[in-house]
């Protein structure tokens, strides 16, 4: 198998898994159990990971909206507009699970 | 056991007699799985293993026998920035090391290469940039970005040492901005009067010479990837 053709592959698996993926953001940042701190910190984390792999399986308006709500945790972003990347980038993962 | 691996970079074919083990070190499995199937894509016969954290990385190294890469994400579950680099360093100084990160940061890059670290790749590459740089790495070579030489290491020294000289209650309300509290809500959180927070906030961009809140926070998050600040 060419690498051309795992990297389709992995491609796939990752749109398969996309709808799940926005739902464990979603969760983590509606977690009322934890502080604002640390539902910053698991959000972050999840749209961090997400910059590079969809960078790298050729999805770049999903890499650029995590950057985007990556840069707004890191700017001290009040939660309303947290909320709003969060919502926007799930959305996006949600379109990309429904096409695979 | 000694095997040869075959090397296939830059259309040339490569016989290198050595065991090679080439540790993937990503804690997200289809950046792991791209990374591992680049791996393959360039030595069909190297010993490829894949690791999410810091530990089993370490625990590896200690049962591998022979020289090891490890093409290592900065960002690990249980371990973040520099520090994971460095713990292995200490334990493992002849590893080499090729940094994939999605920080794309030129002064993280000139701060790895002063740890010893062969390469640093921003994650934001195509494949075929990305393959291209796991190759060079493999064949020996280091992989920089040549801009990198410009970039003026004193800065991030001085940086550093602006916010190392916030005093401990300067270092907490700024913790709470980045948390993305409001003033009352940081007065609240620290048990301190609304006054004394702006007071703070005052001499915290004042010392970190920023403009805003923003700036602090952001001067905050990207000093922490280099060093201990407080």
């Amino acid at each position: 198998m060419s690498l051309q053709e795992k990297m389709q592959g992995i491609r796939q698996k990752f749109c398969s898994r996309a709808g799940e993926e926005a739902q464990m953001m979603e969760q983590d940042w509606a977690d009322e159990t934890k502080t604002r701190a640390e539902r910053n910190k698991l959000v972050r984390d999840r749209a961090h990971a997400l910059v590079g792999t969809a960078s790298l399986l050729e999805f770049p308006e999903l890499a650029q909206s995590s950057r985007e709500l990556e840069k707004a945790i890191d700017g001290g972003a009040e939660a309303e507009v947290v909320e709003t990347h969060v919502s926007g980038l799930a959305s996006q993962l949600r379109a990309l699970g429904s096409i695979s | 056991m000694y095997v040869t691996v075959t090397c296939l970079c830059n259309s040339a074919v490569v016989a290198l007699n050595y065991m090679m083990n080439i540790l993937v070190v990503e804690d997200h499995q289809f950046f792991r799985d791209a990374v591992e199937a680049c791996v393959k894509d360039i030595v069909q016969d190297a010993n490829v293993l894949g690791f999410q954290t810091l530990r089993e990385t370490q625990i590896a190294l200690t049962q591998l026998k022979s020289n090891a890469h490890v093409i290592l994400d900065l960002g690990l579950k249980d371990s973040s920035g520099i520090g994971t680099v460095t713990q292995i360093r200490e334990g493992w100084p002849d590893v080499r090391i090729l940094v994939l990160s999605a920080e794309e940061d030129l002064q993280l890059q000139h701060i790895l290469q002063s740890h010893g670290v062969a390469g640093y790749v921003p994650k934001t590459k195509s494949v075929p940039e990305v393959r291209e740089a796991i190759a060079a790495f493999l064949r020996g070579e280091t992989v920089f970005d040549p801009i990198v030489g410009l970039v003026d290491g004193d800065d991030l020294e001085k940086r550093l040492a602006r916010l190392r000289s916030l005093t401990d209650a300067q270092m907490r309300v700024l913790r709470a901005m980045a948390d993305g509290s409001l003033n009352k809500q940081i007065a609240h959180d620290l048990g301190i009067s609304e006054v004394t927070v702006k007071f703070h906030v005052k001499s915290v961009l004042s010392k970190l010479e920023v403009a805003n809140r923003t700036q602090a926070v952001i001067e905050l998050n990207t000093l922490e990837k280099y060093g201990q600040v407080k």
